[in-house]
């Protein structure tokens, strides 16, 4: 998940902090500490992510775009000018641009908004956004929530009382609540200082930035592993299920499939999985990622030289072409995959499914998949030329079963003469001619359009009248006993009116008797 | 959406009193003039729907599309109201289909004209609509069970839509009064009842539908709360496709359904075979398919405006996949997919919908039984007895490296052998003692080791270790496992007579060393054509088996490994230092076998030895030695 984070550069921001022993610091000194703990924890735990900082004042600017050089970002933090008052909506406005420039709408973004709760006065203040924010046109929409997945971070360069004795903390509450309660804000308990800066970073480190560790299972063999981004919790239904599912830190295989039976599944979200070594104190020793770093590397090449499961299972999905179903907790379930960066590379990457028994309907229910070698015969035959997949949904959809429509005049008319078709080439298409004419009948009586079954009959009688000399003596009696029959059925009191009645092809029998019956 | 949102279930009311046979003054020509007719014929007259039918073909459209795109959770109930009230299906889930509500509303037939209008009335039918969305789902009574004391966060919402033709406003508030009163009624008796559910919502939707060319007498009101639990909105829709189109309108709106047109699909024209046409195809489905459109800004929303101001579609361009037999591919790769929705085409009858949905159905044919046991737990213990031994680098592995070594591998990981199984892994067992006799060498990696590797007996040690702890992995399995090991520890060589064979060993060394580097690249079939050759040989050479056992603690020793006979030849059985404690299985067999080794004949070859020791592969020195060498050459390259 990238990061902007979204820094006050206004002049309240240098507002002095007393700070006991001889220097002197200012807000913006504090903020700076704070953002390069973020910063060098990000460096640490989390090297593959992006982060952009954008400074703001009456203006905003993007000072670093999306990078993953922490040293950068660093660097920007010392080079940061005091400029004139806060004006958070064009600041966040400009996140919107710039993260729906880099990654566009469907990538989730976290955004840490660091400020020290004075708000800005007059227009473009925040008070005077939220104040307009029920009276604005679709062109000028407040920027929250953010049109992307987000969580909005609000870190304050003060404390509870000094944001309490305004009304500030409602307004950034509010600014949590429009993001549509995705977010937080944090202050700093007790006096301004580096120490409580620190424990307030700390704290959306916890909650935002510690990375995700798993063990990943397959029968006996296992591998520590990172799932990177780290999965969010999910809430199935919010009325009757309300508590966030969290997945399991054992991540269990529980079985191969094609690629081409899963077929490009819908997933929540998608993750790489990559190997960490572990030292015996079960502190990490580095992810399996290639890396610049000379004191790292000698750690990754001491686990480069260890077997790691993640190798083995990323290769032989390559080579097989399946992916392996993973257990994520229960009746939740995900996919590990190899997915091509480029030609050369590839990743193991780990998709999360919806959580529920059944996430896919075309492999039916999760835990009705089994071996193979369970099934009474192959079920993929000898040569490996089938798929038992998908599952023929047991009522099929009204597309897959023939139903009749006659909304539209031009269904109906396509239904009256396929029968008329099919009447003209009687004897030899009497059992379509039929099953047309069963089809129409039952719809007819269905919507109670009884005229139309007349109506039908009476055209029958005619093209009976209409037969050419060369026809066959059986289409005759075929129209005949046809349209008899839906005349039966019109007047809904016999027999015959019964719905599941079918109309059955006259017996004739032209082949010698026929002079005699005539 | 919620799953017991209003949605969950919709009850339809559909009036079948007398003045509903009534025509809907909107004509269909059925008998259209066809090619090749004969010229002359007066066409018969056109037909027209009444407004029972319009109304019975609107509703099952609307349930068409419902059931398409939510085949499972939502849920429509059906009455009919005349003289009483007839309620065509249940909640049940079988209950759930076009074909079941089809053959009961041909039951009903259409409205009698003759009736006596006195008697019929929709107030029954709403009645019973309250009724029935007081009775229990099947999906609400499993949620409440699942949360059992949280049992009231289930809901009970439902939404009535009533098609009749009403007089007049007033009589559309009375209809509204009736079911306030009943939901009021209703809420009682359900909260002294188990099995009933108090309704917490109700949407009332009332369509007055009237023949095409009237007035009508009745007034479209938007939506209105009339009490906490119910809301009402009236709609004033003439009968015919205007019905049908504004119950389209209705389901898009009660279960959140938008609209997207796949352009330019290609379709073979029935005419002209060898050519081909672009059309049109409209689909419904979850409108949640299009928020990464519009969040993306970029909608491509189409002007097609023809059928109202609802009507808003997202085109989507046809793009022909690369294989057209999808199912079969081998082409197969993953693509991102953030969502996939069921549709429901629009105009499901016409050609090019059919066209689509058939090529997309591709019928497959197969069904996977389900056993009493889970499946997917026998996945999981598949996958824990298959991993029990699985050495993931190839060089750190002789057995998987085996040809010769399959038949039982394959096999032992079972959850329980047939007797077939057995032999087979005991045929295994007797192949590889055979193949150690004839000193057929092993794919043993040397990569890493320094120099040149094991020796051939060494290496046949290691294989033997590495095969036993595979079966020992499994002996847990079943008493055939046990079998195997059995059969397995009978087999396989012993340590005697170390010291003497080193002395002899160091004579044949180079030569041996040699041949040990061809090992690793080294095929299966290569070494039975040479066992093979080397059988008749090998009947020469039985004297040898005295000497049979390998030496465990001596790498380079170079002797030819040899069949263990079948008898121990030692008094006292040998335990093998490297492995765990012996089993008293394996004592005792060793003990009996000791015991039958006594009266074992012994063989020509050991009878005619001198000191124990017979000459053995006299012709094979000359031959093999050269080959082997070269083989070993060949290897350094």
């Amino acid at each position: 998940m990238p990061t902007v984070v979204v820094m006050d550069v206004s002049l309240s921001m240098t507002r002095p902090v007393s700070v006991e022993g001889s220097e002197e610091y200012q807000r913006k000194h504090l903020a700076a500490h704070g953002l390069t703990m973020l910063f060098e924890h990000m460096a640490t735990n989390y090297k593959l992510e992006f982060t952009a900082l954008v400074v703001f004042s009456s203006l905003w600017e993007l000072m670093v775009p999306f990078t993953r050089d922490y040293n950068t970002l660093q660097e920007a933090l010392s080079n940061m000018d005091d400029y004139d008052k806060t004006c958070l909506e064009s600041a966040l406005v400009g996140v919107c641009n710039i993260v729906q420039q880099e990654w566009g709408g469907a990538i989730p973004c976290q955004v840490v908004l660091v400020t020290d709760g004075c708000l800005g006065i007059g227009r473009g203040s925040l008070r005077h956004s939220l104040a307009t924010h029920n009276q604005r046109s679709e062109s000028s929409r407040f920027p929250l929530p953010f049109p992307f997945p987000s969580k909005l971070y609000i870190m304050c360069m003060a404390n509870l009382e000094e944001l309490q004795s305004t009304d500030s903390l409602e307004c950034l509450e509010r600014l949590i609540d429009l993001n549509n309660g995705e977010g937080q804000i944090f202050t700093i308990d007790g006096p301004l200082c580096l120490k409580n800066v620190q424990s307030m970073f700390g704290k959306l480190i916890d909650l935002a930035y510690t990375p995700f560790h798993a063990v990943l299972k397959c029968g006996h063999l296992t591998a520590d592993v990172q799932v990177f981004p780290r999965p969010e919790p999910f809430v199935v239904d919010e009325e009757i299920d309300p508590i966030p599912k969290v997945i399991n830190t054992d991540l269990e295989i529980v079985g191969f499939i094609d690629i081409a039976d899963i077929s490009s599944p819908p997933v929540l979200s998608r993750h790489l999985v990559l190997p960490i070594a572990l030292n015996k104190e079960g502190d990490e020793v580095g992810t399996g990622i290639t890396d610049d770093n000379e004191d790292e590397n000698s750690a990754n090449q001491i686990a480069g030289k260890i077997p790691n499961f993640c190798v083995l299972l990323h290769g032989s999905l390559k080579v097989e072409g399946m992916v392996a179903i993973v257990q994520l907790g229960p009746e939740w379930h995900g996919m590990l995959y190899s997915q091509a960066d480029s030609k050369k590379k590839s990743n193991l990457m780990m998709s999360l499914f919806e959580p529920g028994p059944e996430p896919l309907p075309w492999l039916g229910k999760m835990a009705q998949l089994g071996p193979i070698s369970d099934a009474k015969e192959n079920p993929y035959g000898e040569d490996d030329n089938k798929s038992p997949f998908p599952l023929q949904p047991k009522n099929k959809r009204s597309y897959a079963q023939n139903v009749t429509v006659w909304i539209k005049p031009s269904g109906l008319q396509t239904d009256v003469q396929k029968i008329l078709r099919n009447a003209r080439k009687l004897p030899e298409k009497t059992q379509t001619f039929y099953k047309e004419l069963n089809r129409l009948r039952k719809a007819a009586l269905a919507f109670g359009f009884l005229d139309l079954l007349k109506g039908v009959a009476d055209m029958l009688e005619r093209e009976c009248t209409l037969l050419p000399d060369t026809a066959h003596p059986d289409a005759a009696f075929q129209l005949t006993h046809a349209a008899q029959q839906l005349k039966l059925a019109s007047t809904s009191t016999s027999e015959y009116a019964a719905y599941d009645h079918n109309i059955i092809p006259l017996h004739t029998d032209f082949s010698g008797s026929s002079a005699e019956r005539m | 959406m919620k799953i017991f949102s209003e949605s969950h279930k919709t009850v339809f009311v559909v009036d079948h009193c007398p003045y509903m046979a009534e025509s809907c003054r909107q004509h269909v020509e059925f008998d259209m003039l066809v090619k090749n007719r004969t010229q002359g014929i007066i066409p018969l007259a056109p037909i027209s729907k009444s407004l029972w039918t319009c109304s019975v073909e609107s509703s099952m459209e609307y349930c068409r599309i419902m059931y398409d795109i939510f085949p499972f959770k939502k849920l429509v109930n059906f009455i009919v109201s005349d003289s009483g009230a007839h309620v065509l299906n249940s909640w049940t889930q079988e209950d759930q289909n076009l074909q079941e509500l089809m053959a009961a509303l041909a039951a009903v037939g259409p409205p009698n004209p003759r009736a006596d209008p006195e008697c019929c009335s929709i107030l029954h039918g709403l009645v019973a609509a309250v009724e029935t969305l007081c009775k229990i789902t099947e999906y609400q009574h499993e949620a409440r069970t699942l949360l059992m004391e949280n049992a009231e966060r289930v809901g009970n919402r439902g939404r009535i839509i009533c098609i009749t033709n009403a007089k007049s406003d007033s009589h559309v508030r009375m209809l509204e009064d009736c079911v306030q009163e009943t939901i009021h009624e209703h809420n009682k008796l359900a909260a002294n009842s188990d099995h009933l559910m108090q309704i917490q919502k109700c949407e009332l939707v009332l369509i007055h539908t009237y023949p095409v060319g009237e007035d009508s007498l009745v007034s479209d009101r938007p939506k209105k709360e009339l009490s906490p639990v119910l809301t009402s909105e009236v709609h004033s829709v003439r009968a015919g496709r205007h019905l049908a189109t504004k119950l389209n309108i209705l389901v898009q709106q009660h279960f959140d359904l938008a609209s997207t047109t796949i352009t330019n699909i290609p379709m073979k024209e029935e005419q002209h075979a060898n050519t081909s046409a672009n059309y049109d195809v409209e689909l419904l489905h979850h409108k949640d398919a299009h928020v990464d459109f519009l969040k993306s800004g970029d909608t491509h929303l189409g002007g097609s405006n023809r059928e109202g101001p609802f009507k808003e579609t997202i085109t989507l361009k046809w793009c022909t996949p690369r294989t057209n037999n999808i199912v079969f591919s081998s082409i197969s790769e993953l693509h991102y997919c953030t969502g996939a929705y069921r549709i429901s085409p629009v105009d499901v009858n016409s050609r090019p919908s059919s066209c689509l949905t058939n090529f997309l159905l591709n019928d497959p044919r197969y069904k996977i039984d389900g056993s009493l046991e889970i499946p997917l737990e026998r996945a999981k213990d598949q996958l824990e007895k298959h991993t029990r031994y699985w050495p993931m680098i190839i060089s750190q592995t002789t057995i998987f490296n085996m040809q010769a070594v399959v038949p039982l591998a394959s096999v032992i990981v079972k959850e329980s052998l047939t007797e077939e199984d057995v032999l087979n892994c005991q045929k295994t067992i007797y192949n590889l003692v055979d193949m150690e006799r004839k000193n057929d060498p092993l794919p043993i990696s040397t990569v890493g080791t320094r120099g040149k590797g094991p020796k051939r007996d060494e290496q046949y040690r290691i294989m033997w270790n590495e095969l036993e702890t595979l079966v020992r992995a499994h002996i847990n399995n079943s008493e055939k496992h046990q079998r195997v090991l059995e059969c397995l520890m009978a087999c396989r060589s012993k340590p005697p007579e170390e010291e003497e064979r080193k002395k002899r060993g160091r004579k044949r060394e180079d030569k041996e060393d040699k041949s040990e580097k061809a090992v690793k690249d080294y095929e299966q079939e290569k070494s039975w054509q040479d066992s093979e050759r080397l059988k008749g040989i090998l009947e020469h050479g039985k004297e040898e088996l005295a000497e049979a056992e390998i030496i465990k603690d001596s790498p380079d020793s170079p002797e030819p490994p040899n069949k263990k006979p079948l008898v121990e030849m030692d008094e006292t059985p040998q335990v093998e230092k490297s492995k765990g404690p012996v089993s008293l299985l394996s004592l005792w067999c060793n003990r009996i076998n000791t015991a039958n080794s006594r009266k074992h004949q012994e063989f020509a070859g050991r009878l005619n030895s001198v000191n124990n020791r017979a000459e053995l592969y006299q012709h094979l020195k000359e031959e093999n030695g050269m080959e082997t060498t070269e083989n070993g050459k060949a290897s350094r390259q």
